[in-house]
């Protein structure tokens, strides 16, 4: 059957692919949102002129050169984004030619999958909000197709059934069967951020500058003392006298997972992270992961990754031991001595201390001697150092950050013959009491060093020599004004605007673990939880299925359905004064008699009678409408009419 | 095979048929309740549970639950439109025009109306599938529903169908409605020469009586035509008529269907159904013979439908 759409349906459908071009614009490039804009605006002067219709075959000609230019870019897109693309050129070339009811189908199908696959760019409680919306206003668009235009839409119809719905959508959401990725599925290709697979001597400072979030932490017990709060991310092992970076054994996926080995209970920590996009696989531990949910998995020296690069808000749980970190593969530490031939005043400073002390114990504290004794700053902005950083830093410039002190640190002990390597991760967070958890930003990256002694892995950070602050009590106590104005986080501290931001953080921090962070183990325990009352929901149930029973036959077998409805009507709406009624006077003669003890309402009760007649023995639908209605309106006086005792 | 096939879809056809009519019984007016009607996914429906389940998988593989949200809240909007696609079509009594004729091959306007007590919304209704179904007016309920009809006979009105896509186009809420209301389909009437020449003729006698020559008196109900009226200037007291005594009373038209079978019968049918409009269109009475039967000469409505009904079951 051919139902034109209105103008303001194809104007609606128009607004609701601009928004989702917008919002999908990160998997867009510029030249081709362009294209999908010129096409939109290709439809205006059609629909105003009315008559023409889109020649089938031009838009597929259009549509068809489009198509070979995005597959001629197919690989800088991305597989993910080369279907977006698609999609939406469909929904496009649709909205070029959309005359009738029935093309808008298969523009509706592709607006519904491009709104969903708008939720894997955002997250965020506000944007998720924003497609919320979109998404209604396209389901009421849609109602809108097979709706009546006479008929006003009767809202508050509409606003019961939602009503209805909500119950249902809420408890699937709680209850419906939640599966493990079946496949996996290709990613979009973005920038990564974090901490990154190289440490030069300037990359943290590079890091801590950004105030945007890294993660956040949920301890199902105590906090831990902050000293204990290094979130270890990555493990740098190869050195070449300048950087540091990640070794490839951590490349291969089938790296040596480390067996984990159930010792010492006292000090395990169990705790749940919600991470931030990074774009990257490696997450944060404590110390050593005992178990963790199956979104992320152990890798080689103790460390834990996601599945695949985090591209959306991930959260896991983990258990974590904060012992030392145990050796995982017999070549670990052959693999953390090798030197590189430069630094020559660090390796001759190393042999010295090395020759000065008898045990590991004691080297390290020789080189927190030194670092406390020297002149040794702490400061975001060290100097730029030259080719041989560690001799630049250690002898001449003697101030830097913490890469720069464990760096020179895990050289020093490497020289020694310590096998030592530098970790990446954060240390510390801030704390919200209130809300219970540990807020942890870009601006508490951090790098420290781990030895090799008794063995296992000992944490040392060098940093803790110079600038104990650091870690007792965050990165502000420990810079100074102008570095902290760098940072841009005082002026912030005391702003409404920070007041804002922060509640807003704390709100999406709920959104995070209630809605986002919503998994399999969760509704395990809500599963747990119903079994658990079952007995009492099944007394519950019987119990309103027992009321719905005696409420009906109350209502229906009382008044035997015999009657014909105007009957029933009048026995509701004129049940006191009907009980005077003889059982052989007719209804006209009662209310003849009714009219006499009420003359204020004869009027009322004349038209009643009106329609009564009308509608019992003329079978008028339609007198019968009217009696209900002015049944139901003047309910009040029929209650206060009077009759004689 | 081909028949085998055909054998097949017969036999479901009727036990389609026969479980339609065990569960409504024959009624000239019914009330589509729970057990009449019927819900099924429209081609679109489909769609959309196609998209509900990519929807799922790809929120569980991309382990998102705001994707799950939305598939689980265009689910509930499923459920939402079964409900509302059922009440809207649920307490409507349908019924129809009591008397129905048409001529063959014409297509027959079957009035329908419905009544409710609730605003119903875009409710169509239709016989036969090929045909373009009739929107109800929202207002009123009432629709012409076209029924193209083949044969000449009386038969009993087909299946009803009355459906709505209300809400979201997913669901086909539909009711199958057997009601008891017969119509007529009178041969399609045929221009013949004899026919017309029997219409010619009778033309002439009407002219012939234009020729008078004497005149009487006027009684009520003469013609004004009649009147002379230079006579009636002179003499207003008495008006007279022209009046030809010497005309008989048009002798009545016999209409004789001869004892033929098949396509004669229809022909000759065809052209008895086109006389008799023409001789009802003058107002001459008419009578009609058939094999054994026949029908006294007369005029008007009644009997012209009762010719016609004759030579629709012969």
């Amino acid at each position: 059957m051919l139902v034109l759409l209105s103008r303001q349906a194809i104007i609606s459908f128009t607004i609701i692919l601009l928004a989702i071009i917008g919002l999908l614009h990160q998997a867009l490039p510029l030249w081709y949102s362009a294209i999908l804009l010129l096409l939109l605006a290709y439809r205006w002067p059609l629909q105003r002129s009315g008559s023409k219709v889109n020649k089938l075959k031009r838009v597929n000609i259009i549509a068809a050169l489009i198509l070979l230019l995005l597959l001629i870019s197919l690989k800088q897109s991305g597989i993910f984004h080369f279907m977006l693309q698609i999609l939406l050129l469909s929904a496009v070339s649709r909205m070029m030619l959309i005359r009738q009811r029935h093309d808008s189908h298969q523009l509706l199908w592709v607006l519904y999958f491009l709104l969903a696959c708008c939720f894997i760019f955002y997250q965020s409680i506000l944007l998720s909000l924003l497609i919320l919306g979109l998404l209604l206003f396209t389901l009421f668009q849609h109602y809108q197709l097979y709706a009546s235009k006479q008929l006003r839409l009767q809202w508050l119809q509409l606003g019961k059934a939602l009503l209805l719905t909500f119950p249902i959508w809420i408890s699937l959401f709680l209850l419906f069967p939640r599966l493990q990725p079946l496949w996996r599925i290709p990613t979009a290709e973005s920038a990564i951020t974090g901490l990154a697979d190289s440490l030069d001597p300037g990359s943290i400072e590079n890091l801590v500058q950004s105030d945007k979030l890294a993660f956040r932490a949920i301890f199902s017990g105590p906090l831990p003392a902050r000293q204990q709060l290094y979130w270890r991310a990555k493990v740098y092992e190869d050195f070449d006298g300048r950087s540091w970076t990640v070794n490839q054994r951590f490349e291969s996926r089938q790296a040596a997972i480390p067996q984990i080995t159930e010792n010492s209970r006292s000090e395990q920590v169990d705790y749940q992270i919600i991470t931030e996009v990074s774009n990257q696989r490696s997450v944060f531990a404590l110390g050593i992961p005992l178990q963790s949910t199956n979104t992320v998995r152990p890798v080689a020296a103790y460390l834990v990754e996601a599945q695949r690069p985090v591209s959306q808000r991930l959260s896991y749980q983990v258990s974590s031991d904060l012992s030392a970190i145990p050796e995982d593969h017999a070549t670990e530490q052959r693999l953390n001595i090798r030197t590189v031939n430069a630094n020559p005043k660090t390796r001759a400073l190393a042999t010295e201390l090395a020759d000065r002390t008898q045990s590991t114990a004691e080297l390290i504290g020789q080189i927190s001697e030194l670092f406390r004794q020297q002149p040794y700053f702490y400061s975001l902005n060290p100097p730029r150092l030259g080719e041989n950083s560690i001799d630049a830093f250690l002898f001449d410039s003697r101030s830097g950050f913490c890469s720069h002190y464990a760096s020179a640190t895990a050289v020093l002990l490497r020289e020694a013959g310590v096998p030592a390597r530098v970790v990446g991760g954060y240390q510390g967070g801030v704390w919200h009491e209130e809300q219970q958890y540990l807020e942890v930003r870009q601006r508490e990256a951090h790098a420290w060093v781990e030895y090799f002694d008794n063995g296992a892995w000992q944490r040392f950070d060098p940093t803790a020599v110079i600038a104990p602050e650091r870690v007792l009590a965050g990165l502000d106590a420990v810079l100074s004004m102008e570095e902290q104005d760098q940072l841009q986080a005082n002026w912030r501290r005391f702003s409404a605007i920070n007041y804002i931001n922060q509640q807003l953080l704390h709100l999406d921090y709920y959104w995070s673990v209630w809605v986002l962070g919503f998994d399999d183990s969760q509704q395990y325990n809500i599963w747990q939880q119903l079994k658990a009352i079952s007995k009492l929901l099944a007394i519950l149930g019987g119990f309103i299925v027992l009321m719905i029973t005696v409420w009906w036959y109350l209502k229906y077998q009382r008044q035997p359905a015999k009657f014909p409805p105007p009957v029933r009507l009048v026995r509701r709406y004129l049940g006191k004064q009907i009980q005077h009624k003889p059982a052989g006077q007719h209804f006209s003669q009662f209310i003849y008699q009714l009219k006499n003890y009420n003359p204020l309402h004869a009027t009322l009760l004349e038209k009643i009678d009106a329609l009564y007649q009308r509608a019992l023995f003329a079978n008028d639908h339609k007198a019968l409408l009217q009696l209900k209605q002015h049944l139901k309106k003047n309910t009040k006086i029929l209650n206060r009419l009077n009759w004689p005792q | 095979m081909n028949h085998l096939k055909r054998q097949l879809q017969q036999w479901f056809r009727q036990q389609f048929t026969s479980w339609l009519n065990k569960r409504q019984p024959l009624a000239r007016e019914v009330t589509l309740s729970q057990k009449i009607i019927y819900i099924l996914p429209s081609r679109f429906g489909l769609w959309y549970i196609l998209l509900l389940v990519l929807l799922y998988l790809l929120g569980t593989n991309y382990q998102n639950n705001l994707i799950l949200l939305m598939s689980y809240m265009l689910v509930s909007v499923l459920l939402l439109a079964l409900t509302l696609a059922w009440r809207n079509l649920h307490n409507i009594s349908v019924s129809c025009a009591p008397v129905l004729t048409a001529y063959a091959t014409e297509t027959l306007m079957v009035p329908v109306s419905l009544q409710t007590a609730e605003q119903k919304q875009q409710i169509q209704c239709y016989f036969t599938y090929e045909q373009q179904p009739s929107v109800l007016a929202d207002a009123n309920m009432r629709a012409m529903v076209p029924l193209v009809v083949k044969k000449r006979g009386y038969f009993p009105l087909p299946r009803l169908t009355v459906h709505s896509y209300y809400p979201f186009g997913l669901f086909n809420c539909k009711s199958m409605l057997m009601l008891d209301y017969h119509f007529w389909v009178f041969p399609t009437p045929l221009p013949s020469e004899s026919a017309d020449a029997l219409a010619e003729n009778s033309g002439n006698k009407n002219q012939v009586a234009e020729d008078y020559d004497t005149i009487r008196s006027y009684q009520a109900g003469d013609s004004l035509k009649l009147m002379l009226w230079k006579r009636l200037a002179r003499d207003p007291a008495n008006p007279v008529v022209k009046y030809a005594p010497s005309v008989p009373l048009p002798e009545p038209d016999w209409i004789t269907i001869p004892a033929v079978t098949g396509a004669a019968l229809e022909l000759a049918l065809s052209k008895a159904c086109y006389m008799m409009l023409q001789l009802e269109q003058r107002s001459k009475p008419y009578g009609l013979r058939i094999q054994s039967k026949s029908i006294n000469p007369s005029c008007g409505q009644q009997h012209l439908q009762r010719c016609l009904r004759e030579l629709a079951l012969c």
